[in-house]
């Protein structure tokens, strides 16, 4: 009935190929058909022209193969071979290999070429990794996609250029090849395995995905939750692509048993529901059929669907206006589907297109009398998809690959079924009984045989799921063979979940308890530890480790990217970094043994040194320099003169004549009466001093700016005269003990003092740091204003950042312990942002000795201090004696005081006199 | 010229994962695969073991020295899930504070500017940033959660400088961290009141980011962080109000990048990785970022070691 439109159907055999692989390039004329032991290469514009055979020496079958789909690169084409790809080149009369893109650790499942650039490729391996390879660079993967499960197919978007879609057993992960590290989308598509995925050709968001459990969902990226639509098949479908024209999917099913009929499906997919069936059935191949690919004649309008099969042909059928018409393609302005004459073959159950016998080649080939009792057959069997009729019917439709689960016997004539599930050393053996009745509303039997091994709890729990299951399905007339073998499996294995789980907890606390035993457990979210690396540290220190020499010349010979984590080492050494790499020194022995010889103690220790450089030389400020400088907040030209000959001596000519031009910009001018703005706003004075700071400041020297900053800078408070710090030079102190318990900032010190002090309390290494600095200095250094003692004319604005510069300068100094220097940069900085806090006033509890900064004694809850005069409790104003302690009310005080010089409470102490030599010399 | 001072001879008895010399230049800190952490004297070029800590369970990734006002305080963090600080009192080295409220492996520890106290910040595994401070009254340890702070976990956090820019604008003196993770993202996160906000997050790595570092940022007013990454890109981030910051990729190596260090003044950045190679970058006037020098650290060619300006 059909044969008036499927006039073009060419086959041709080619038994001797053992081909596993079949590919079509760009333009359509060379199809690829790839084996173990040869490539077989068909040019299709000549039909007669037989097929080039080039022999492949290989060990391994072929896993998939793709032409390049651009036009400038299609004489590439990529096959995937055991863990390795290999490019071809097919622009000679033989294929030439120009790349081979070995990372990944085992069998590579699929390759996809990038639909964009033609010089990427992405390839999937079980071993869990999805490489994205930049055909410029292919020593190793530029981007790798990681998992826990192994993929087995990937498919990169067709309108996007970074999405891409990989799938892992059940599961779709959607990637962003920007961002390899986690998927962008996780869709948890299918039960059962994924065979084949495809993303839509006109809207990026969708794709499809074709399964095991007899199904093809399609899926809206951006609503992953629930398909969009569903066929359903009669079989595992192996493949299932969206067709080029329409809105179409063609779909190859793998029958049970490789018992049945391998035709393909073409859909349309507007008829949406689970009613819908095949539009069209391209019968012929007598085995499965491993692959299909679209063909478009540049010289019509029609397209061709090249198939090759397990039955070793090739097929070429002809896709006539007509058909793409039943799948939705619309042109030339004629009527639409639903007007069409051959409407009414939507909903009849399938057109079939048999097989006609133009042979090309081998002349032998299925014939139509071979063809006729297909289309018989695969009537009959349409009419069963949605409802088996009998129990041999049932059985042939079982999905046998259930996880967990074999089938060790299926008789249909005894109505018997016998099924072993293994989840986790449970082994559950069903045995089913099929009554006569069943499915009609009679449920078979269940009955465990003696060598289950799971406790009768269990059990009754199973077969209370079974019947159960079985109840339902039966109800309505089902089978439910099938639903029931899930069910338990289901259910033996959430039962031994939750048994894992205890097991899992218990490991994890045994693993805090035995933290030093590598654990794999976590390891992949851990980094890969470092083994070199490098800091500044101090001033001008780099610190640096890292491994010998032999170690890092043999991963870079390897040619491997350091892993990512953790996980990557080998967990059971015992010490796993160094074996990381000195394990794969040894392999190495021949090619590194040179460097052994010269460095053989080195590399034995593993690279345990740490080097420290001095870099400070790649810095513009100088410690010599620092140690020289001058200070002089009165003489400001002097300041920078002798700064100038500091700098000429230590041999830095440009700073000296920095200084000098400073020097020059803070001499007051020789009074002149024609002169009629002052010198502060001349573009030779302070401007220049601006922006000579901001130019040093720009090239990192601190150590200049700051200078600058403090010579034309205004200080904080004016010397004591007489002082003999005034102009001194900054030496380093070299205090005694240890530095690391000094204060230095020190000018903060003067606000803490003007308090009265109940009693002294501080640490230790606050009194050395006193000691040091002499106190009585401090105090001189009353705040005043010292605008008018300046005797310069020139003065910096408030800027912060110039505090900035002195304050990393002071730092700077601070770490070359230069304190001197340092205290006298401090003294430049307007505002100490640092609220002093190494003082504070406490008392003692009289009662509990506890030291408290309250009035009140927090655990005694009785006032801390009383005071000595009318021996009550204070509470506000309050002065004490630094010396003997002894105080009470400032009125008091005051009091007392007016007319005594000994201390209120008899102790005998001179307090005015003791406090004032405490605060004086 | 570059010059080595010294070649210290650790005697882990395994790989080191980091080294850090104090404030003054007088100690240096290690640590390694052999769960210890090693204290060494290196003033004036001398060497000399002071103390070698034991304490951990697990590999030791990182020790951070505290500013030494607070006395010679040592922070190291381990496989082992805890963050461990360690003080000199007297000649002896003891542990003070033992922080172990994360569930995975600690990667990373830093003290904050003694500005803000003694605090240390640490990112884990788990994906937790903590930060710890000493109550300066109660002398007790407390700290603060960052709970998925990043997806997967959390590689590596660093401090900003305290005042400089943020001390001059609407900032104030709050303190601002920088963290990196295994999902390639770059976080600032600032501290208001108890809680610490996610400020801004930086994505533009396509791998794990393995280390970032905030610049001392004393000469521009503007703030600069570092960033390295398993991509084997270091990006350099630069902001002029905190909040809008501008990639510039420095340079894509041969192999994955796990450090970035910035020198004092925030001028020169010191990068390593995994082919064991250390570079210098500066910044040339046109804003370009080049390699100043390779130092090639193997112990037996150090002799030969070389820069080139």
């Amino acid at each position: 009935m059909a044969t008036r439109w499927s006039s073009e159907l060419m086959v041709a055999e080619h038994p001797d190929l053992q081909a596993s692989a079949m590919t079509v390039d760009a333009t359509g004329t060379n199809v690829l058909l790839a084996g173990r032991r040869y490539f077989g290469l068909k040019n299709l514009t000549e039909p007669l022209d037989s097929l080039k055979k080039f022999p492949r020496q290989s060990k391994y079958d072929v896993g998939a193969a793709e032409w390049n789909p651009h036009q400038h690169y299609k004489n590439l084409s990529a096959i995937s071979t055991k863990d390795k790809v290999e490019i071809f080149d097919w622009r000679q009369s033989s294929p030439q290999l120009i790349h081979n893109l070995c990372s990944h650790t085992r069998v590579v499942s699929d390759l996809n070429w990038h639909q964009f650039d033609a010089n990427q490729i992405a390839s999937c391996s079980i071993d869990t990794f999805t490489y994205i390879w930049d055909l410029r660079d292919p020593r190793r993967p530029s981007i790798s996609l990681s998992t826990v499960a192994g993929a087995t197919q990937v498919r990169w978007n067709k309108l996007s250029r970074y999405l891409l879609a990989t799938a892992h057993s059940g599961d779709v992960k959607l990637w962003d090849q920007r961002k390899g590290v986690l998927p962008v989308q996780y869709i948890t598509a299918h039960l059962a395995n994924i065979h084949c995925l495809d993303w839509d050709p006109n809207q990026e968001s969708r794709l499809a995905t074709s399964s095991q459990d007899c199904t093809v969902k399609f899926f809206d990226t951006s609503n992953p939750k629930k398909p969009e639509n569903l066929l359903t098949a009669v079989a595992p479908v192996w493949r299932a692509r969206y067709t080029p024209f329409g809105n179409g999917m063609l779909m190859v099913v793998v029958p049970p048993m490789r018992r049945g009929d391998n035709s393909l499906l073409l859909w349309n997919l507007a008829n949406k529901g689970p009613k819908s069936t095949p539009i069209h059935t391209f019968v012929g191949h007598t085995d499965v059929v491993l692959e299909f690919e679209w063909r478009k004649r540049p010289d019509s309008l029609d397209y061709q669907l090249i198939t090759w099969s397990k039955d070793q042909t090739l097929r070429i059928w002809q896709i006539e206006p007509f058909l793409q018409k039943l799948c939705g393609i619309e042109s030339d302005g004629e009527p639409s589907l639903e007007q069409h004459p051959a409407a009414d073959l939507l909903t009849s159950p399938a057109i079939v297109n048999p097989v006609e016998n133009t042979v090309i080649g081998d002349s032998r080939s299925s014939s139509i009398d071979v063809a006729e009792p297909n289309i018989n057959e695969f009537d009959s069997s349409l009419v069963t998809i949605t409802q088996p009729k009998t129990l041999h019917q049932e059985f042939s439709l079982v999905n046998v690959n259930i996880h967990n689960v074999t089938f060790d016997l299926m008789d249909p004539i005894k109505r018997r079924c016998s099924v072993t599930a293994r989840v986790e050393g449970n082994i559950v053996i069903l045995q089913v009984a099929f009554p006569l009745g069943y499915p009609n509303n009679i449920s078979p039997i269940f009955q465990f045989t003696s060598e289950t091994n799971v406790d009768s709890e269990t059990k009754t729990k199973l077969i209370k799921v079974l019947k159960q299951t079985a109840l339902q399905r039966v109800k309505k007339n089902r089978s439910c063979l099938e639903p029931c073998i899930r069910q338990l499996v289901k259910t033996l294995e959430e039962l031994s979940v939750s048994d894992g789980s205890e097991k899992n907890q218990h490991f994890h606390n045994s693993l805090i308890q035995h933290s030093s035993v590598y654990s794999s457990f976590q390891d992949v979210y851990i980094p890969f530890p470092r083994t070199s690396g490098a800091k500044f540290c101090n001033v001008g220190m780099l610190v640096c480790f890292g491994r010998t020499s032999s170690g890092r010349q043999v991963s870079m010979r390897n040619d491997k990217k350091t892993p990512r984590s953790f996980s990557a080492l080998n967990v059971y050494s015992e010490s796993p970094v160094t074996t990381y790499y000195y394990d794969r020194h040894t392999n190495q022995t021949r090619s590194s043994r040179i460097n052994r010889g010269v460095s053989k103690g080195a590399s034995q220790k593993g690279g345990k040194a740490v080097l420290v450089y001095d870099v400070s030389s790649l810095f513009p400020f100088q410690r010599d320099l620092a140690e020289k400088y001058v200070f002089d907040c009165h003489d400001v030209v002097g300041m920078c003169q002798r700064n100038s000959q500091v700098a000429m001596m230590l041999g830095r000519k440009d700073l000296g004549q920095v200084w000098s031009l400073a020097a020059l910009a803070a001499t007051p001018p020789v009074f002149d009466e024609d002169e009629d703005f002052p010198w502060a706003s001349h573009p030779l004075s302070i401007g220049m001093i601006h922006s000579i700071i901001a130019h040093y400041a720009k090239q990192s020297d601190v150590q200049t700016a700051a200078m600058l900053c403090c010579a034309f800078g205004r200080r904080a408070e004016t010397q004591g005269t007489g002082t003999t710090k005034n102009m001194s030079k900054s030496v380093n102190p070299s205090p005694g003990g240890s530095p690391y318990h000094t204060i230095h900032k020190v000018e903060s010190l003067i606000e803490g003092w003007n308090i009265p002090l109940l009693k002294q309390n501080r640490s230790s290494s606050w009194s050395e740091n006193l000691d040091e600095f002499h106190v009585a200095n401090l105090v001189e250094l009353s705040p005043l204003d010292t605008e008018e003692e300046k005797p310069l004319r020139v003065c910096l604005e408030e800027s912060w950042f110039y505090e900035e510069y002195k304050k990393a300068y002071a730092e700077i100094l601070h770490q070359w312990y230069l304190l001197e220097a340092r205290a006298q940069v401090m003294k430049y900085i307007a505002h100490s942002d640092e609220k002093h806090s190494g003082l504070e006033l406490k008392a003692e509890c009289p009662s509990c000795k506890k030291h408290s900064i309250e009035p009140y004694c927090t655990v005694c809850q009785i006032p801390v201090l009383q005071c000595v005069i009318c021996h009550t409790s204070v509470k506000g104003g309050a002065n004490s004696c630094l010396v003997c302690g002894h105080g009470g009310h400032t009125q008091h005080m005051m009091q007392w005081f007016a007319n005594n010089m000994d201390c209120p409470s008899g102790c005998g102490c001179q307090c005015l006199f003791e406090t004032a030599s405490v605060l004086e010399p | 010229m570059v010059s080595l001072i010294s070649t210290i001879d650790t005697g882990h008895e395994d790989i080191i994962h980091d080294a850090e010399i104090d404030y003054y230049g007088l100690q240096l800190a290690t640590c390694s695969s052999d769960n210890s952490v090693k204290i060494f004297s290196v003033k004036n070029g001398t060497q000399a073991l002071v103390a070698e800590l034991k304490g951990h369970y697990g590999p030791v990734w990182q020790v951070s020295w505290a500013h030494p006002k607070f006395g010679n305080i040592l922070a190291s963090c381990s496989y082992d899930r805890k963050v461990i600080v360690w003080k000199e009192g007297g000649k002896e080295w003891s542990k003070v504070h033992e922080y172990n409220n994360h569930d995975a492996s600690v990667n990373s520890v830093r003290f904050g500017p003694h500005e803000y106290g003694l605090v240390f910040a640490c990112g884990s595994s788990d994906g937790a940033i903590s930060i710890v401070t000493l109550n300066p009254s109660t002398g007790l340890w407390d700290h603060q959660k960052i709970p998925n702070a990043h997806a997967i976990g959390c590689n590596t956090v660093s401090w900003a400088p305290a005042g400089s820019l943020q001390s001059q604008g609407k900032w104030g003196q709050k303190k601002q961290i920088v963290s990196g993770g295994c999902d390639t993202l770059i976080k600032i996160w600032q501290e208001e009141g108890n809680h610490w906000v996610e400020q801004i997050k930086l994505d533009l790595h396509s791998d794990w980011v393995r280390d970032v570092a905030w610049a001392p940022s004393i000469c521009l007013p503007r703030s600069t962080i570092a960033s390295c990454s398993q991509d084997r890109k270091v990006i350099i981030w630069t902001s002029t109000n905190n909040t809008q910051w501008v990639p510039k990729i420095i340079n894509t190596f041969n192999d994955v990048i796990w450090n970035v260090s910035w020198s004092l003044t925030g001028n020169i950045l010191a990068v390593s990785g995994g082919d064991n190679k250390v570079s210098l970058w500066k910044e040339n006037t046109e804003g370009n970022w080049i390699c100043i020098s390779d130092v090639n650290k193997m112990p037996n060619q150090s002799s030969n070691e070389q820069r080139a300006l």
